[in-house]
């Protein structure tokens, strides 16, 4: 070894160091690339088969996959990549190493080596030609397996599964309820009562309760499925009262249509009267289905508009009631939906449209000619319809019913008869006789004849009190009017049903 | 702050290649056809080792060495190695002389191994006692004669050659005398080109005279620049691993050492791979040594080392064989690559 170098050949030296340096680096890279590249195939296939393996399971056994599970999936494909990343880069090697490999694939004699050890500087020596030596992977034993494992991935991920016996035991069997709640929900969609949007969300809940349905914990979803139901039904109970209330303006408007027709038919009003009578008739339905969330037809609405402020023709008031009947008619198609929705049973529907036919029915109204009358009547009173009381004007009309309870002449209605026997009485004690006389009364012995009399001996108390003993007198004792009734329906008993 | 040191210059080694160069063509000026057997002597003397020279009869060991003596203008004798060869005869041997006053006193009368190059021909031959003898003077370079340590002069070398073909009536040389060998070199047949050169040029088979030899001084300084030569740790590291991978119960160890192989080879022969791989690198013309110097020698230095066992007799395996498996097996640079990522030349 030769002395230590001079300073301007201490330049060179470190020149012709940064080159070495510069060689192993780029050898390093190249040797790192392809350990990055082995590593991360390797770590692509073991996540492929435990991914697959997962996502199988999961899909046999729960019947999917969600987002997030898949979404860790692909982060644990990230991680092993850079586990691979960080498992090449501490199996690189060293820069000695490096120079070593180079020298090793050159005739240098060495030279790389002894230049890049600490505290050798190469004097005059060159820096030989290098010939890169030539890095192989052998690719088959690491690729291989890569693509076997995202094969398997994909397929787990796609291809159809059967599903497992134990997702069956354990699958909760809703769908029955869950369709009749979907066909209540449709019910009230097409009657109007639930909106595009709230249908989609209840619908869309549904589905999800029908995924998460579950045997293990059924009565979630049975308190669910209840609870959608119940709200459902609260909601047609509302709905159906609401109509009710609408159909009986509805009614009433029909009647008072009829009645106005009939009355402008027979010229009995007056132009201000009629135009009254319509803007009060607009007035109470506007006032009706705001009261009950309800919406008014289009043609009634129509109808109602070309009225206002006009003297009624009999075509107007036809047209009235023709968009009436049609509101009225649309009425009963939703509720005829609720009954397909199972909402209403048939005995509701039926006991709906009787109420609502008691008024009109067919287009003929039952007091529609009484209520003409008691309208011309009101005109004759000088009287307001909107401001008046109808029922006060009762002269020459027949009892005192007013509009909205029926004709004094109206056929008596009788809602049910007394069925002989079952007569219920309100149960009143009767006063108490004097036991005390009886608990200090001693026998003197049984006799088979007339009691036998005893002095005027009375009876202080009781429905027989006054009376003394003895048979005369039980025969000549006076019945009070209070109890008559009562004794006369005794005795009167037997002879009835004798009869 | 750490002392730089600088390589050898280049005008240095370019000029003691050009010695090495000179030497090797009057080598093979006087031996034909053996230019490699040639380079590896001069390797070994470069590297001041002993070497065994093997081969048949009349392939020229002994002119070889007789060549090597006239050229280096070094003492050069020969010991002809007989059974009956004591250890006197070789080392030297005290007698009993009067002097002029008529005292008597043991006198000191050296033996043919005080000499530059000797040439122990045929050393199997003499008797292990003999064959002994020459332990502490290859090893230490001197003799210790009753009490008396008497260096030898230096450069010293021991060229011995035997022959391995007439086994009878010889003594295999004992493993510590082997491991003293630096080289164990085969000398090989030559070819019908140079029979017939030799035939055309050499009457009676008179080897030429050489007609330029090297002086003290120039083989002073090619010793010097030697001592130049670097070994890096890298290489060092390979010679350690070629070495402990000879041992069967090395982790190194290739399946034919494990197969064939009782015993390894010595850390003296790690030691000889590395100034043998210096000595080369400076036939070279290179400042260093580097992974092909170190492979050049080893096999020369590790097939007399080796022990192999009785299987590898049966399967007719040697030790030059399982030498060149060996080094073919062993990486010449460690690495914690996994096995698909392979690097050429590594």
């Amino acid at each position: 070894m030769e002395r230590p170098c001079s300073e301007g050949k201490c330049v060179a030296n470190s020149m012709h160091s940064m080159a070495t340096q510069r060689l192993a680096k780029e050898l390093g890279d190249r040797i790192m690339t392809r350990l990055f590249l082995l590593y991360g195939l390797r770590a692509i296939a073991i996540w492929g088969f435990a991914a697959g393996t997962i996502l199988c399971g999961t899909r046999f056994a729960l019947g999917g996959v969600s987002l997030f599970v898949l979404a860790a999936g692909l982060a644990g494909l990230f991680i092993g990549l850079a586990l691979a990343g960080l498992l090449a880069w501490r199996r690189g090697l060293t820069r000695a190493q490096l120079l070593a490999l180079l020298d090793a694939g050159n005739p240098t004699g060495g030279l790389l080596s002894a230049i890049g050890e600490e505290g050798l500087a190469p004097g005059g020596w060159e820096s030989p030609h290098i010939e890169f030596p030539r890095v192989a992977c052998c690719w088959r034993p690491a690729a291989g397996p890569a693509l076997a494992a995202v094969v398997f991935f994909v397929g787990c991920a796609w291809l159809p599964l059967p599903q497992s016996r134990l997702m069956e035991r354990h699958r909760l069997d809703a769908q029955q309820a869950v369709d009749q709640v979907k066909d209540m929900i449709q019910g009230l969609e097409e009657g109007g009562l639930l909106k595009d949007e709230d249908a989609a969300h209840w619908r869309e809940e549904l589905d999800q309760l029908a995924k998460q349905a579950s045997g293990t914990e059924p009565a979630k979803t049975w308190e669910s499925l209840d609870y959608m139901k119940e709200s459902l039904e609260q909601k047609t109970e509302e709905a159906l009262k609401e109509a009710e209330a609408f159909g009986q303006t509805l009614q009433m408007a029909e009647a008072a249509a009829a009645g106005l027709q009939a009355l402008a038919e027979a010229g009995k009003l007056t132009a201000g009267q009629q135009s009254e009578a319509a803007e009060a008739l607009q007035n109470a339905l506007e006032n009706a289905a705001q009261a009950t969330g309800q919406e008014l037809p289009e043609d009634l609405k129509k109808a109602l508009a070309g009225m206002k402020g006009l003297s009624l023709t009999p075509e107007q008031m036809r047209k009235l009631r023709e968009a009436l009947q049609h509101a009225s008619t649309g009425q009963r198609a939703d509720l005829e939906a609720l009954k397909r929705a199972k909402l209403l049973t048939q005995e509701e529907l039926d006991q709906w449209l009787e109420t609502m036919s008691s008024g009109c029915k067919g287009g003929s109204c039952t007091n529609a000619a009484a209520l003409a009358l008691a309208l011309a009547e009101l005109g004759q009173c000088g009287k307001d319809l909107a401001g008046g009381d109808p029922s006060s004007c009762t002269s020459g009309l027949p009892g005192k019913g007013g509009v909205s309870r029926g004709r004094g002449d109206a056929a008596l209605t009788w809602s049910g008869t007394t069925q002989p026997g079952n007569e219920k009485f309100k149960a009143e004690a009767l006063p108490k006789a004097s036991l005390q006389d009886l608990a200090h009364a001693k026998p003197i012995g049984v006799s088979y004849g007339a009691a036998e009399e005893k002095g005027n001996a009375t009876v202080s108390a009781g429905a027989l009190g006054g009376a003394v003993a003895g048979i005369s007198e039980a025969r000549g004792h006076t019945v009070l009017p209070r109890h008559r009734g009562t004794v006369e329906r005794y005795f009167g008993r037997g002879q009835k049903q004798s009869k | 702050m750490k002392e730089t040191s600088t390589l050898v210059s280049p005008e240095r080694i370019l000029a003691a290649k050009q010695l090495c160069d000179k030497v090797l063509d009057e080598l093979d000026k006087i031996l034909l056809g053996q230019r490699d057997l040639h380079r590896m002597v001069l390797v070994g003397l470069l590297s001041k080792g002993h070497i065994l020279l093997e081969g048949l009869p009349g392939l020229g060991k002994t002119a070889l060495v007789k060549a090597l003596g006239d050229l280096m203008q070094l003492e050069f004798r020969r010991v002809q190695f007989t059974p009956d060869l004591m250890p006197g005869d070789i080392l030297g041997t005290h007698i009993l002389q009067e002097d002029e006053k008529g005292a008597r006193e043991m006198s000191f009368r050296p033996g043919p191994v005080f000499t530059n190059l000797l040439l122990a021909d045929e050393i199997n031959r003499a008797s292990p006692k003999t064959q002994s003898a020459m332990l502490e003077t290859m090893q230490e370079r001197c003799v210790t004669l009753l009490g008396t340590t008497r260096p030898l002069p230096a450069p010293f070398f021991v060229l011995a050659s035997q022959n391995p073909i007439e086994l009878e009536g010889t003594y295999p040389l004992p493993e510590a005398q082997l491991d003293r060998f630096m080289f164990r070199l085969l000398v090989k047949q030559v070819n019908a080109g140079v029979l017939s050169e030799i035939i055309r040029t050499r009457r009676h088979g008179e080897a030429p005279k050489p007609d330029w030899s090297l002086s003290r001084e120039e083989l002073t300084g090619l010793f010097d620049t030697l001592n130049g030569i670097y070994l890096s740790k890298p290489v060092a590291d390979y010679i350690a691993r070629v070495v402990g991978a000879t041992h069967p119960g090395d982790a190194l160890a290739p399946e034919v050492v494990k197969d064939y192989v009782t015993y390894g080879a010595s850390p003296r022969a790690a030691i000889a791979i590395a100034e043998a791989a210096r000595a080369h690198a400076l036939t070279a013309g290179r400042p260093s040594a580097g992974f092909e110097d170190a492979r050049a020698v080893a096999g020369f230095v590790l097939n007399h080392r080796v022990i192999l066992n009785y299987k590898a007799r049966f399967d007719k395996i040697g030790t030059t064989e399982v030498v060149e498996r060996l080094l073919a097996a062993v990486p010449s640079v460690m690495t914690d690559l996994p096995k698909a990522v392979t690097v050429e030349g590594a």
